[in-house]
């Protein structure tokens, strides 16, 4: 948008990472009213501004901060005095008004308070944004991932990539690289011998099957983990925990963080560690520090912009890491300041103004809008994921962009239902070989497909899901006989598994 | 009781057609995608709180048969139900529909109002002028089948009938709508047959059971309703008295429908739901116990009975079949199809009619490869559209009973009888 | 005096026991919550398909082998002769029903799956053996547009790529453009049309070309499927044949009305929608089971009962957040085979042990605790059972028949 020629590299799709396993929450403020002011201060504003640029990508759940029989009761007041200070709006509510809106909640809360959370849906939010940068002439590789940065004398000049799809290095020259890459920020500032300690605080998510409230219910209570539950689309996600992770590839999602996100949720919803839990997830959330600490939860969640020039005498090389996902577009404003900077250039932004496509309208996204959609499109019978709705159209339309099953998911939701891909993993696989891709690639991406809902699922399987996956199997298994076919068993689009949770 | 509210049971359901396999109406139409797409699957992009966003959930006729064949027991059909009044509360269908549905949704009130007139009522539903009036102004389809009223209803026969004299046992019994202003034939035939068997039949005031509205998705009206009923009848059970129906939809309404679709499990709810009996149901225990006086005569026929979808939705199992095993020279052929089509006030709909003959379509080919003189089945509207498809005369199980006890037939079962 | 069997479980098994009981002259009642694994199997009798993820061509020495080895696989506990008289009877109801089986313990068939795999099985329906995959000679596979559960192209590549000729058609009809929603059922009607298949054969045309054999999504007919495929066979001048996709399995669904069908004619009642809440019982006796009514309980007494509902697809057994498996009509212990339960991958070849859970039973098929037979009238059958984890080794149907029918007799034996 201010007129530069950009070039964004992701190693794998788009949201394959951190942003792709996100909690759904747009921040009001209010969790960090008490802890760090400052940083509810900038979730508030970028609340609005998200609200005003990519209404489409949000549903306006509002939030509740309810005390429960758990929670230091004294904290309520602080927390309204918090609020107003950081100019979040926040009124109290009755319990009985609570109940009425969330019947499910514990009635044994004695306070609840409404701010303005509201829900994000993180994939089409990138999608958006990417669709507008490309709009303005950028241009986006995914599946190309940097091996390392070049660097030339106390330059660095650009990237050597691999270019996943074609199996071929790409080397790539810019003026200036800025690294946005989250946990991994350290990895690529170490390549050209620079230290950027960051560390990866991985957070466990679990979704529970249907959506038991329509508010986001965060505890008000000092944060820490489990206390929050985000209503997103046709779920309710559950979150999160934070544990120090040495690789940011490879952690294992542990039955302690699944067992305390059941009892933290017992809080809220009474009965909850009895529902059906669709799925698990872990990502990892960059925390950046000077100087080691053992908690990350105590690192800052502020983001950090670090000018390497200024930093370590190295130029061509920008790093903006830490922050969460309702603050990220005003760390990528501030970065793209500090690039005007550096090449001696004034150009204002704008994302705070403009909408992102899609959000023209300025409407909020609804529960329910996929359904209307499908019931008045004369396409929906051919609903090739049936638990979220989505038609073979759609899936035509997205196909020649996609490498994996899985990309398709992160672009559609195929698969992200009750049945996680029991039924449009055939059909899905079926149509790639009708679209004319090479016969092992449907082989291989219907299998892939399947392990990757398999990493998810396995930490949370028992009950109702444990009773889907073996229809799944009965299906794949038994009457398919997928495990015997030809071709091989996982290829590079492949699911990366959880490492083995070592505890319990 | 179960208690728990209908939308939780849809985390039960994974996805394996089994129910849109048997869905009657789902085999017969694409205005209806299926039971999984409308309860469990559309379910989750519901919400009390939410936008209503549905459609295609009214062409759901509530004939059950899903819950009956659903492996993890996701209660479908009610959970349909409720997104129907959740599109009516939410505005979603139009001013005429929602008057029609809430004519057709009101036997009691209407019937009230042309039982006096009821010759002068019966002609003009009958005229041809009548029908296509109705159909233009209200959307009740012409060719649907209203049965004819009856001057002189069963409570007032009622009033007349003389006590029997040294009954050991007293029972109330619930007439619903049909008995009262259709086939007082039908009420007159349970009396007999229950005071074959020793017992006084008392009979409550009552109204409405309800049901009617509650599948149009007019909740608050049939909680009315409901509620109006609890209090006449509550009195009875605290007395020791049981309730008997020969309705099928009013006992199951009076059982469970009512209070799981509106949420309704206070004491007098609940009493009346554990202490009301399907007709067949409370002469079975009888037998169990050794109670039933034996039948007097034979009926020497060969006839089909079709058990009503509501039926099954009792889960009693057939006690019906069961009963009528007892008649010496009676011979049942059972329906193995699913549903008649009628579903209580949908196929008189002029958007559902067609559905409805679609979905009987079965039946009626049952019925007529039988050949039987009668056709024998416990729901009065199921009667009423068995007649409508085939042209053969139905009748309720009680009447075949009531004569092998030694009462007068009457009816369609007396011409056959001669 | 006949005596009366309660039933607790419409699969397979349960089927096939009330079926059994109800022929020599037992009073059956067979009580089920709902459908079972038939309508979402192949509709194939599998006896054994994979031993150690090795292919198994012939099924009958194989179930000797493992009898031998593997003492408390069900099909140790029933016995091998069980098999073969159940696979007889009932390759005997359905030839009379006018739906014969075909094959035998001796040669697996392999047939063709619907993403072109070469699937195991030792009976199957006739209309399903034309396409079978050692025979060599090429085929056409027939698909219907706007059908999703089939792609025949899909399934013809991988075909082609294991050494079988295989082409395929997609088929663009005005009937199927009518209906937006195209299920096996709705197809399965469609297919009992004369008109529909005449709009069939004529769009195939002359891509049928010189093969001998044309596939289809199993989905020719419900109540008439022979009469449909003898028909389309005529038709096209070719034999024919039917592929299982994902379900509703129509062959599946086939089988399951012929054996309703057979135990109402000898006098059994089947009923739908009874989920079992409890049970009566006094010392070793089971007096009675308690199944969920609207606003009461509806008591089932019997003399003798078959608990066949399932392992945990069943709904027979359930499982919670660190919590063992559970049976959950009698409470009976449940053996859970040591380990992880759910293996890291989905497809790993050993399977996820979590599902070899199930009652341990004797050779007469009665639950054991501790002591011994827990009840003295209460028989075990199908996926109910412990030792074996029947869709890894694709011995679903055989262990359900092989059970199913030693259960049913059992109780005649107990009298």
């Amino acid at each position: 948008m201010r007129g530069f020629q950009a070039l964004l590299v992701e190693r794998k799709d788009l949201t394959e990472g951190t942003t792709g396993r996100y909690h759904g929450l747009l921040h009001s403020g209010g969790r960090y009213a008490v802890k760090d002011p400052a940083a509810a201060v900038e979730c508030i504003e970028e609340n609005r501004i998200l609200r005003r640029i990519m209404p489409d990508c949000l549903e306006d759940t509002g939030g509740f901060f309810v005390t429960t029989p758990w929670d230091d009761p004294a904290y309520a007041e602080k927390f309204l005095a918090g609020c107003r200070e950081a100019g979040i709006p926040v009124e109290e509510l009755s319990i009985g008004e609570m109940l009425a809106e969330e019947p499910l909640l514990n009635s044994q809360i004695s306070r609840c308070f409404r701010v303005p959370d509201a829900a994000a849906d993180s994939f089409l939010a990138t999608h958006a944004n990417i669709e507008s940068a490309r709009h303005y002439g950028a241009k986006a590789l995914t599946y190309h991932e940097v091996k390392a940065l070049i660097r030339e004398n106390d330059t660095v000049v650009g990237a050597r990539c691999l270019d996943l799809v074609g199996d071929e290095e790409v080397l790539i020259t810019a003026d200036l690289v800025v690294t946005a890459a989250g946990a991994w920020a350290g990895k690529l500032a170490g390549s050209v011998g620079l230290e950027v300690a960051v560390v990866a605080g991985k957070g466990v998510m679990v979704a529970v099957n249907h959506r038991i409230v329509h508010t986001v219910i965060n505890r008000c209570k000092m944060p820490s983990d489990g206390d929050i539950i985000v209503p997103i689309h046709t779920v309710a996600v559950i979150g999160t925990t934070d544990r120090r992770v040495a690789d940011p590839d490879h952690y294992p999602i542990e039955p302690a963080e699944i067992k305390l996100m059941l009892e933290e949720g017992e809080k809220l919803v009474p009965g909850f560690s009895q529902m059906r839990m669709l799925r698990a997830w872990a990502g990892v959330r960059p925390l950046y520090q000077e100087t080691g600490t053992a908690d990350t939860r105590d690192v800052t969640r502020a983001y950090t912009l670090l000018d390497h020039q200024r930093r370590d005498g190295v130029g061509g090389l920008i790093t903006i890491t830490g922050g969460k996902w309702t603050t990220y577009r005003q760390m990528a404003q501030v970065t793209v300041d500090r690039v005007c900077e550096q090449l001696g250039v004034e150009r204002e932004c704008r994302t705070h103004a403009e909408p992102l496509p899609g959000s023209e309208a300025g409407t909020n996204h609804t529960l329910g809008a996929r359904l209307r959609r499908v019931e008045a499109d004369v396409d929906y019978g051919r609903l090739v994921c049936e638990c979220e709705l989505v038609t073979a159209s759609q899936v035509e339309a997205a196909l020649s962009e996609a490498h994996s099953i899985d990309d398709l998911r992160r672009d559609l939701r195929v698969g992200m239902g009750p049945c996680q891909g029991g039924f449009c993993t055939y059909r899905i696989a079926g149509m790639l070989a009708a679209a004319g891709r090479p016969r092992l690639e449907a082989n291989v991406s219907l299998r892939d497909f399947l392990e990757e809902r398999w990493k998810g699922l396995r930490p949370v399987l028992w009950g109702d899901q444990l009773r889907q996956e073996r229809l799944d199997e009965l299906i794949y298994l038994s009457v398919l006989n997928v495990d015997h076919l030809p071709g091989p068993s996982t290829s590079r689009f492949g699911p990366v598994a959880y490492a083995e949770a070592t505890d319990g | 009781m179960i208690h728990v509210p209908p939308e939780a049971t849809l985390d039960h359901c994974i996805k394996c057609n089994i129910c849109v396999t048997a869905c009657p109406v789902a085999a017969v139409t694409d205005l209806f995608p299926g039971p999984k797409y409308e309860g469990p699957q559309a379910g989750r992009f519901r919400g009390a709180s939410q936008p209503v966003v549905d459609h295609s959930v009214d062409y759901c006729s509530g004939c059950r048969v899903c819950n009956q064949v659903c492996p993890t027991g996701v209660r479908i059909a009610e959970i349909n139900a409720r997104a129907r009044a959740l599109m009516v509360s939410g505005g979603a269908v139009s001013r005429r529909l929602r008057l029609r549905n809430n004519l057709v949704a009101r036997p009691e009130a209407i019937g009230r109002l042309a039982r006096p007139v009821a010759p002068l009522a019966n002609l003009l539903l009958r005229s041809r002028p009548g029908r296509w009036l109705g159909e233009a102004v209200l959307g009740l389809d012409r060719r649907a089948p209203l049965p004819p009223y009856r001057l002189r209803g069963f409570r007032s026969w009622f009033k007349r009938h003389p006590r029997p004299a040294g009954a050991a046992r007293t029972v109330a019994y619930f007439q619903g709508c049909s008995t009262e202003y259709f086939e007082p034939r039908v009420g007159r035939a349970a009396v007999a047959v229950l005071e074959a068997n020793g017992f006084a039949v008392l009979l409550p005031p009552q109204n409405c059971c309800g049901l009617p509205l509650l599948s149009n998705g007019e909740f608050k009206a049939a909680a009315h309703y409901h509620d109006s009923n609890l209090a006449k009848l509550v009195g009875y059970i605290k007395d020791g008295i049981e309730i008997v129906g020969t309705s099928t939809s009013c006992t199951l309404t009076l059982k469970e429908e009512a209070p799981e679709l509106l949420g309704a499990y206070g004491e007098a709810a609940v009493l009346v739901a554990e202490h009301t009996f399907d007709f067949h149901e409370f002469l079975r225990r009888l037998r169990d116990e050794g109670w039933l006086a034996p039948v007097v005569r034979a009926v020497p026929l060969r006839l089909a009975y079709h058990q009503p979808c509501q039926y099954r939705a009792h889960r009693i199992g057939s006690p019906a079949t069961e009963l009528m095993g007892l008649i010496p020279g009676l011979e049942i052929v059972e329906s193995q199809a699913a549903c008649c089509g009628i579903a209580g006030t949908y196929g008189y709909k002029q958007e559902k009619y067609d559905i409805a003959m679609a979905v009987g379509a079965p039946l009626f080919d049952f019925v007529d490869s039988v050949g039987g003189p009668l056709a024998v089945c416990d729901s009065e509207t199921c009667r009423w559209q068995i007649t409508h498809g085939t042209g053969v005369p139905a009748i309720h199980p009680v009447e075949l009973l009531a004569y092998a006890y030694g009462a007068e037939p009457e009816g369609p079962l007396a011409e056959v009888l001669g | 005096m006949a005596e009366s069997v309660v039933g607790v479980g419409g699969g397979l098994a349960g089927l096939v026991a009330a079926w059994r009981a109800a022929t020599v002259g037992q009073r059956v009642e067979l009580v089920t919550q709902g459908w079972g694994a038939l309508a979402w199997h192949a509709g194939t009798i599998d006896v054994l398909g994979y031993q150690g993820g090795v292919l198994v061509a012939a099924p009958g020495k194989a179930i000797d082998d493992l009898g031998r080895r593997h003492p408390d696989h069900p099909y140790a506990k029933a016995g091998l002769a069980n098999l073969v008289q159940a696979l007889a009877a009932f390759g005997q109801l359905c030839g009379e029903a006018g739906y014969p089986l075909e094959g035998s313990l001796e040669k697996n068939w392999l047939l063709p799956s619907a993403v072109g795999a070469l699937r195991p099985t030792c009976l199957a329906p006739a209309s399903m053996i034309a396409g079978d995959l050692t025979r060599g000679d090429p085929m056409l596979l027939v698909g219907l547009e706007g059908y999703q559960d089939f792609h025949p192209e899909l399934a013809a590549t991988n075909l082609a790529a294991q050494g079988v000729q295989a082409d395929s058609i997609m088929l663009a009809l005005p009937a199927l453009r009518r209906r937006a929603f195209l299920n096996a059922r709705v197809l399965a009607s469609l297919f009992e049309e004369a008109e529909f298949r005449a709009q069939v054969v004529a769009k195939i045309g002359n891509a049928v070309g010189s093969v001998a054999r044309v596939g289809f999504p199993a989905v020719l007919g419900l109540e008439r499927a022979t009469e449909v495929r003898a028909e389309l066979e005529a038709s096209l001048d070719r034999e024919v044949f039917e592929i299982p996709v994902l379900p509703p399995s129509i062959p599946g669904l086939r089988l399951q009305r012929i054996l309703r069908t057979a135990i109402e004619s000898a006098g059994g009642r089947v009923h739908d929608g009874m989920s079992v809440v409890g049970a009566e019982v006094e010392g070793t006796r089971v007096k009675a089971v308690l199944t969920e009514a609207a606003a009461r309980r509806q008591r089932h007494s019997g003399d003798h009962f078959v608990l066949a509902t399932g392992g945990i697809l069943g709904g027979g057994m359930v499982t919670g957040f660190e919590q063992p498996p559970r049976e959950v009509v009698f409470g009976l212990p449940v053996e859970t085979p040591a380990g992880n339960g759910l293996a890291p991958r989905f497809f790993d070849p050993g399977g996820h042990s979590v599902y070899r859970s199930g009652i341990r039973v004797d050779s007469r098929l009665r639950p054991l605790n501790a002591r011994g037979p827990r009840f003295a009238n209460l028989v075990v059958a199908g996926s109910a059972i412990g030792g074996c984890d029947p869709i890894a080794e694709r011995s679903l149907e055989g262990v359900a028949l092989a059970t199913g029918w030693l259960a049913g007799g059992r109780s005649v034996e107990e009298t």
